[in-house]
């Protein structure tokens, strides 16, 4: 078979990929052709399909939880009703009931509508579908979440070798007990400071609007100040581990520069666990954005998020925890993607066949 | 958790002074010395006993209004002002803080003993039961716990009782996932194979090696989970979401002094206050405990 | 006596160390780890320097290079390199001695080659740092056939691979091929062999006395190991707590030994040589010493077996057999012998 056939199946956007990926992982048929795209790729192609494909069971598995927390809500179930896309509410309520009312069938329904119709319901009170909604404001948060990302690691990392390479000194002490304190302010009274300082006291920077980059500031300062934190403590505490490694020496011995020996060669081999933080990270940027987007009135998820618990709104919730969820899920792909340029050493279990040759040949010899 | 124990390792092969006594009351000794450790643990203490005493501290109520202070940083008699009711702030700032800390207190306690043992249950025994309560506790975990809180407190309805549970429920997969790490850790070694051998029973094992090897990085675990359920609790408390004005939890009184932020911005600032501080303060301590029981780790 | 012995100025001599003081202050005392030793290394030779572990012998080898751990510090002492004093040098001339001049080989080689980065571009780029206008495709080539003369036929292909690819013995081949790639003058070998397995250890040692042969490189080559000594050294320098206690030549050392600590090193290690009725071997009764505590007079008198009143009391001046050969014990020492 060709990978042509296949290709007519592949769809445009990600959840339709997704959800094409794991009926492929049902269907034997399917399953086959999927092996065809697989098996022309390169390895590391195959192995980030891998990963793509891990990704299903974890946001099913996030989504079921959810769904069986909310399942047992008291009184807010009628919006849980997942509408079948076409007739009105009611239909499908009616429907519904006739068709085994049970967790498992609202479950599979639920799943069904939102990973192949793309149908994230409605929320209660209009008829509008949260769909669109839901794509705009994620695009908003996503930007948000991205700078916020950005401006910690720029900061973060060098912040943190500048003090590991000057552990125990006066400005390691200082930059670790900012550390600590950034790591300890709430955020949004860091939000309520920072808004005290910048726009009431010095009146530099805009507080609440929307209209250019000077009003990303104040939510980006405020999103990121947490994740600098943490990335600088993460950043030193590896920088140390490698410091102190013995090859570190043996780079020295060699005569290199003690700035190659820091930021060219320990600092790589320290972005291996700081990788690793990315996704403890992205959630908090993402815990985050709801508090910046309340409290700077940004019509992101967070805000959306919050709109919908405190007006019960289930469908609405449900809808931002699954994007959620999947931007988390998503993250933790591109960390593993990551990993395989950081780490030579995951790079080659996934290019196996090759190296134990390799191996075998230096065995002989 | 492979990382501390190889650096546990480490430590027994290059010890640093030894103090004396058994290896806690090393770490102990050590704790004592350090200042900033001490210092926080102070402080939140402090704050602690406060909160308690606080009919001691300020004559007024959390609720009685002073109708002629309204709003008032000066007013005779009010140590910290009255917000727009009238109301102390200072008292407020006390009662909620017992609100606020009994609150954390509880859900940090109630998610380390529950975690634990579904740790403890899934290390010990392995096969089955690990895999589903582990794959059970990895979704849990990959919700970001600020979700997981408001997604629970939705399904159990808005109470401050109910609150208690929401937060624990979030911040227990991570208790649960590191003991059952320590526990496959500790089950590795030789000498519980040879205390199995030498007849004792499970419990015995779990109580004498597991419980006591596993309980450094659960405590340093406990104060960083305190911190954070604290954040927690406060962030719900700002939302809106859980605990509602007029209660006075501090997240609610920060939320409440925003609309003065104009008028008044230290008042605002002074409300940030009490919880900043003691989130501070015990990660302050909870760096220098650290510290005190594993003396490789770095000074973070 | 100790200065006539040094101040033999030989031409020849390429590093000379002395009274070099390092210790340690932690939380118990001082921890004085290398205390006031002296000795050189000429051109061409190669130094053992023996001991049991914690007796300073790495310590004053990472010294040497500005290597000391941090809380580590120089009391006293020089290391002149061709004259020039290296334990004075800012680290960035230090900088231009590593590696160009003086190259050092490591203990473990499973943890000596920077994980991340291909053995191809650790080599390439020793030179590149050292030779400024070297390119890339010279560097290549010289990387190439360094390694080839260390052993390794399958050059080409190494380049590209990633240390942990790699065997313990083809890593330490590695580390060599990176000491020896800008000729230096002086290797310093800290237990180059210790981490590996037997038949490996044998070919790394043959190796290096190959290379030694080709190059006319001088040595400093730690070791607690007397067969390994006898195998490749020129002179030995026996260290036992922070101090050396016996320096000579290893005929000097294996046939005229004169200090009690090595004529009990020589017994406790078994010799194949040996032809019936056998010498039991007898092991060194007592602990190591504890550079904290160090005890008072000479370092070793708590396990020799005849100590008396003056060890307990004063440290032994060395006393010079011949130009080569010294050692510091009370016994040795004729005055004290009429003393008692």
């Amino acid at each position: 078979m060709n990978k042509n056939i296949y290709c007519a199946f592949l769809p445009r956007s990600p959840f339709c990929t997704i959800s094409k990926l794991t009926l492929a992982g049902f269907s034997d048929k399917l399953r086959k052709y999927s092996a065809t795209v697989i098996l022309e790729g390169t390895t590391l192609f195959r192995y980030i399909i891998k990963r793509i494909l891990m990704i299903i069971p974890i946001i099913l598995g996030v989504v079921f939880v959810i769904f069986l927390l909310l399942y047992a809500i008291p009184s807010g179930g009628l919006n849980m009703f997942p509408s079948a896309g076409k007739g009105d509410a009611l239909d499908a309520l009616f429907k519904l009931l006739h068709a085994g009312n049970n967790f498992f069938t609202k479950y599979l329904r639920y799943c069904y509508n939102v990973f192949i119709l793309h149908d994230f319901g409605r929320a209660s009170g209009n008829s509008l579908k949260i769909i669109g909604e839901l794509v705009m404001r994620t695009k908003l948060t996503l930007l948000l979440t991205g700078l916020g990302l950005a401006a910690t690691l720029i900061i973060g990392v060098p912040i943190g070798i500048f003090s590991a390479v000057h552990q125990n000194k006066w400005q390691d002490n200082v930059i670790m007990f900012l550390v600590t304190l950034f790591s300890s302010i709430p955020n949004y009274c860091l939000a309520i400071i920072l808004c005290i300082v910048f726009v009431l006291k010095l009146r530099v920077l805009p507080l609440i609007g929307f209209a250019g980059p000077i009003y990303f500031v104040l939510p980006t300062m405020t999103l990121s100040a947490g994740g600098i934190a943490s990335v600088t403590k993460m950043t030193r505490a590896s920088m140390l581990e490698v410091l102190d490694q013995q090859y570190v020496t043996a780079l020295r011995s060699k005569g290199l520069k003690e700035r190659a020996v820091v930021y060219f060669h320990a600092l790589k081999n320290a972005l291996v666990p700081i990788v690793s933080v990315l996704g403890t990270l992205t959630t908090q940027m993402l815990c985050g954005a709801v508090v910046v987007e309340h409290f700077f009135s940004i019509p992101g998820l967070g805000s959306y998020l919050l709109r919908s618990v405190n007006s019960r709104d289930v469908t609405s919730l449900l809808g931002c925890s699954v994007i959620i969820a999947f931007m988390l899920a998503a993250l933790s792909v591109i960390t593993d993607i990551l990993y395989v340029f950081v780490d030579p050493q995951i790079k080659q279990q996934y290019t196996k066949g090759k190296t134990s040759a390799l191996r075998r040949k230096e065995a002989r010899q | 958790m492979k990382h501390y124990f190889k650096k546990r390792a480490n430590a027994l092969k290059n010890p640093e002074p030894y103090l004396g006594g058994s290896p806690w009351q090393e770490s102990f000794k050590r704790l004592l010395k350090n200042k900033s450790a001490i210092a926080g643990l102070a402080i939140f203490v402090l704050i602690c006993l406060s909160c308690v005493f606080a009919p001691f501290i300020t004559r007024w109520d959390y609720e009685s209004i002073d109708i002629h202070n309204v709003l008032s940083f000066t007013a005779p008699g009010h140590a910290w002002g009255t917000d727009k009711l009238g109301r102390d702030v200072l008292a407020r700032i006390l009662y909620g803080g017992r609100i606020t800390l009994r609150i954390s207190l509880t859900a940090a306690a109630m998610a380390a003993v529950v975690g634990t043992v579904i740790g403890l249950l899934a290390g010990y025994f392995g096969g089955w039961v690990d895999f589903w309560v582990s794959r059970f506790m990895d979704i849990l975990a990959s919700i970001p716990a600020f979700l997981l809180t408001i997604v629970v407190e939705t399904a159990f309805g808005w109470a401050t009782g109910k609150f208690v549970y929401a937060l624990a429920i979030a911040a227990t997969p991570q208790f649960a996932r590191l003991m059952r790490v320590s526990v496959m850790n500790i089950m590795g070694r030789e000498y519980i194979e040879a205390s199995r051998a030498l007849g004792v029973s499970h419990f015995g094992v779990v109580w004498r090696h597991v419980l006591h090897n596993a309980a450094a990085p659960m405590l340093v675990h406990l104060t960083t989970c305190i911190a954070e359920t604290i954040l927690n609790c406060t962030l719900m408390g700002y939302l809106g979401i859980g605990i509602n004005p007029p209660t006075p939890e501090w997240g609610v009184l920060v939320a409440e002094s925003k609309s003065f932020i104009r008028a008044n911005p230290l008042i605002t600032f002074l409300r940030c206050l009490p919880v900043t501080l003691s989130v501070i303060s015990i990660n302050f301590f909870g760096n220098g405990f650290r510290d005190a029981l594993d003396p490789r780790e770095s000074s973070l | 006596m100790v200065d006539k012995l040094y101040q033999t100025n030989d031409s020849d001599i390429l590093l000379e160390i002395r009274d070099l003081d390092v210790s340690f202050p932690t939380g118990r005392g001082e921890l004085r780890a290398v205390n006031g030793i002296s000795y050189n290394v000429r051109r061409g030779e190669v130094m053992g320097i023996i001991g049991e572990s914690g007796s300073g012998k790495s310590v004053e080898a990472y010294t040497i290079l500005g290597f000391l751990k941090a809380p580590g510090k120089i009391n006293a002492g020089t290391a002149a390199f061709e004259g020039r004093d290296l334990l004075a040098m800012s680290r960035r001339e230090l900088e231009t001695f590593r590696g160009r001049e003086i190259s050092m080989i490591f203990q473990n080689p499973m943890s000596c080659l920077d994980p991340v980065f291909t053995i191809g571009r650790q080599l390439t780029e020793t030179l590149q740092t050292h030779f400024k206008g070297v390119s890339a495709s010279q560097a290549r080539e010289k990387s190439i056939e360094m390694l080839r003369s260390v052993g390794i036929r399958d050059a080409d292909r190494l380049m590209k691979r990633y240390a942990f690819e790699l065997s313990g013995g083809m890593r330490q081949r590695v580390m060599i091929a990176i000491a020896l790639l800008c000729s230096p003058k002086l290797l310093i070998a800290d237990e180059p062999t210790t981490a590996l397995d037997v038949t490996t250890q044998a070919q790394i040692l043959r190796l290096l006395k190959k290379l030694r042969r080709q190059t006319d490189m001088a040595m400093i080559y730690i070791t607690h190991n007397f067969g390994i000594v006898a195998e490749i050294c020129d002179r030995v320098s026996v260290m036992y707590g922070g101090y050396i206690l016996e320096q000579g030549t290893v005929d000097d050392m294996f046939y005229r030994a004169a200090h009690p600590y090595t004529q009990a090193l020589l017994k406790a290690v078994p010799r194949v040589d040996s032809l019936p009725p056998y010498e039991p071997l007898i092991p060194i009764e007592g602990a190591p010493v504890d550079p904290v505590n160090p005890p008072d007079g000479c370092v070793f008198h708590p396990r020799c077996a005849f100590c008396t009143e003056i060890c307990r009391r004063e440290a032994p001046p060395r006393t010079v057999f011949s130009a080569e050969h010294s050692a510091s014990c009370w016994r040795l020492d004729g005055g004290a012998a009429e003393e008692r």
